[in-house]
């Protein structure tokens, strides 16, 4: 069979043996759950409930702001403690709300009803569904999912990818979602395919999982708007633009969309979430968690939205050696957490912790111009060359380089001999050339 | 005297005289007129091309002045000084301006709000402050790393002992620079003549400020009842000084007093 791949990217040690056979848990109720209100791409929720109030399980909590935002529903029926401060994992300090969890009543919302003939929907009822179940993409990104759904007046899709590429080390969530509920996703599949109008649906499996692929291989045999497709196990190759080249061979232009060539993109966990919403009505209040590394047990947990990281680690057997970092998504593009009473959002792929020991700290040496960041690159950028200049401050400079295309992978600092922070660099980069745009000048 | 030396001198001193003559013709026939008050304008200015008045550096200032794009009293750094040389080389009358300097809101120092986390990354603020908001444990806090000591162009700010930026009130000039460098917007500008200033940026509510600072504003607005009526507001769970605010120093001394958590100083310097 042909794998599919792009030019460039890296192969780092992939891990995923820790938890690649420990199938999906259901973890039982926490005690208490911190749902934030921003838990997307965009502007965050508004919240629409009160302190003391009750509510049940997809109780609505946060209403969308603007065009680019989604709602937020409860995922536990409880009492709500307080509306507050919490530490957010990627946002930092922004609002959520706490709710004490009632575990004997854990019942949903009795206005939750399915609607009576799934298969009849147009395209419009399912995105309006989809909105309002405050779907985002799962993968890590939580970009609403409605309005990658829509393409903007006078575009169009011709082709649906399924994103089972699950190329971050470590993680192995959507793997076993693959693994273990076929029907749901293609089911899920079926209902995107539709909504956005594509002819021609792909589903994409990174060559490191057989048993998807077995499973997935026999499952399309008879249906002909689908097609299996397996990719080289590479980094990033789960990435939006470069699945799209690896699979059609079109190029996203720069500062583009996926849309300008009729490709739309959607995780493993959005189709099923879509699944559940259009055949039961269930809005997005759970997701599949890998809590991996340095833990006793590993596992791929379904999580209620808001669970906190100190209940899941205590959970899984606690802590192996003393914690060093605890990363939230992938070890690649994670963010790593400034403390572990954090709550998971819609877009946790992955916990992965390191001890003490595990945690490198390297001295960061000076460019010898190699050039191996740009060999790896998977946006054919020239990191080294934007790092200098980000950190001489030639932000104008930067820009020409086209800094803003960087799809902070990491990959150049993952192979730089001299340990440069270079993906931070452009990071740093990006936000100064934001800032400046912001400002007008 | 060898003869190299006479010819060798002689020779050279030729070429030179007679490149002199042609620069001195071409100087006088391709002359470009400029308006001589630019170069008595640029002359008055501070020349350190900070850009806080909006033109590219001080001849740019200089040149839009002459024209009428920028005011008089445009360059802040220069201050009432510089406004009035100006004014008076264009003969026009003064206006104006009240001297600001640049003041932190915060009073975190690494004693008072230690880092609960490690920091390894590029040492710049803003570079922490993109991933959580640092490693301080509040997030709406001085980081210290001086991302506006960077910026200053007068050598005006310095990271103190205790990991906060001192702010040198008789260089600063308010050009603002230090304000747009930092991530954390905890950087203003205000008026020297400015009774009150609060150095505490952190909107959240008792319990969780206290947990993470010990001199950060708990929004008790014990401050708003001791100061003269309507000279300060609650804003954001913060104590906010209206503009119209009497601007005697004596009049806030039992308000700052009063302050539980000492957040509260007298004057900007």
């Amino acid at each position: 069979m042909k794998w599919f791949t792009f030019p460039g990217g890296i192969h780092p040690p992939e891990k995923k043996e820790l938890s690649e056979k420990s199938s999906i848990e259901i973890m039982p109720l926490p005690d208490q759950v911190i749902i934030p209100l921003h838990q997307h791409m965009g502007a965050p929720a508004k919240p629409v409930v009160k302190k003391g109030d009750l509510v049940k399980r997809g109780t609505l909590l946060g209403e969308a702001q603007g065009f680019i935002s989604s709602n937020v529903h409860s995922s536990v029926a409880g009492k709500i403690k307080d509306i507050t401060y919490f530490d957010h994992s990627k946002f930092g300090r922004s609002m959520g709300v706490i709710v004490d969890v009632d575990k004997e009543n854990d019942d949903w919302d009795p206005q939750i009803k399915p609607v009576e003939n799934p298969d009849s929907l147009t395209p419009e009822q399912i995105i309006e569904m989809v909105k309002n179940a405050g779907i985002v993409g799962m993968g890590g990104a939580t970009f609403p999912t409605q309005v990658k759904l829509a393409p903007p007046p006078g575009k169009h899709y011709e082709y649906f990818i399924l994103n089972g590429a699950e190329c971050e080390p470590f993680l192995t969530a959507d793997q076993r979602l693959l693994i273990e509920q076929p029907e749901r996703i293609f089911k899920g599949c079926q209902l995107i395919l539709k909504a956005c109008k594509a002819q021609k649906g792909i589903v994409a499996i990174e060559s490191n999982k057989p048993e998807a692929i077995k499973i997935w291989t026999k499952f399309l045999e008879n249906q002909n708007n689908f097609q299996l497709k397996v990719l080289k196990t590479k980094y990033p190759q789960g990435a939006e633009k470069q699945l799209i080249y690896a699979l059609l061979n079109r190029e996203v232009p720069s500062g583009g969309l996926p849309v300008e060539v009729h490709a739309l993109v959607q995780n493993v966990g959005t189709a099923a979430a879509i699944h559940d919403v259009v055949y039961h009505g269930y809005p997005l209040v759970e997701r599949i968690t890998t809590v991996t590394g340095a833990v006793k047990q590993r596992k791929n947990l379904k999580l209620r939205i808001g669970t906190l990281v100190s209940d899941i680690i205590k959970y899984c057997g606690g802590y192996l050696g003393e914690p060093g970092k605890i990363i939230f998504g992938g070890p690649m593009m994670g963010d790593s957490q400034r403390t572990d009473y954090t709550p998971i959002s819609k877009g946790t792929s992955g916990i992965v912790v390191q001890n003490k020991q595990q945690v490198s700290r390297k001295q960061h040496l000076n460019c010898i111009r190699c050039g191996k960041c740009v060999t790896v690159c998977p946006m054919n950028l020239l990191p080294f060359e934007i790092a200098i200049r980000v950190e001489n401050d030639y932000i104008d400079h930067a820009q020409s380089l086209n800094a803003m295309d960087c799809i902070e992978c990491g990959s150049c600092s993952y192979v730089c001999p001299s340990n440069r922070e270079l993906v931070q660099l452009i990071r740093l980069g990006k936000n100064k050339i934001t800032a400046k745009r912001k400002r007008g000048a | 005297m060898p003869l190299e030396i006479i010819l060798s001198t002689s020779v050279v001193g030729a070429v030179g005289l007679c490149f002199g003559i042609i620069l001195s013709i071409a100087a006088k026939k391709f002359k470009v007129e400029t308006d001589p008050r630019v170069d008595k304008i640029l002359e008055v200015l501070p020349n350190a091309n900070c850009g806080a008045c909006g033109a590219p550096g001080c001849e740019g200032f200089a040149k839009g002045v002459v024209e009428g794009k920028y005011p008089c009293h445009g360059c802040i750094p220069g201050g009432q000084d510089v406004a009035e040389k100006v004014s008076k080389i264009l003969g026009v009358k003064a206006e104006t301006s009240v001297k600001q300097i640049a003041v932190l809101m915060c009073g975190g120092t690494r004693q008072l709000s230690p880092d609960i986390a490690d920091y390894d990354g590029v040492n710049t603020c803003r570079s922490a402050h993109l991933i959580l908001g640092g490693s301080k444990a509040c997030v709406y806090g001085c980081i210290g790393f001086g991302d506006c000591v960077e910026a200053c162009p007068f050598d005006a700010i310095h990271i103190g002992k205790q990991g906060l930026p001192q702010i040198d009130g008789q260089k600063c000039t308010g050009c603002g620079n230090c304000v747009q460098a930092c991530p954390k917007n905890i950087l203003k500008l205000y008026p020297v003549d400015t009774p009150l200033i609060l150095a505490c940026s952190n909107p959240e509510k008792l319990k969780e400020v206290k947990a993470v600072c010990k001199v950060g504003c708990i929004a008790c607005s014990l401050c708003v009842k001791k100061a003269p009526p309507q000279a300060l507001k609650m804003e954001n769970n913060l104590p906010r000084l209206q503009p119209d605010a009497p601007k005697d120093i004596k009049l806030y001394e039992e308000a700052v007093n009063s302050c539980p958590s000492k957040c509260l100083k007298l004057g900007v310097d």
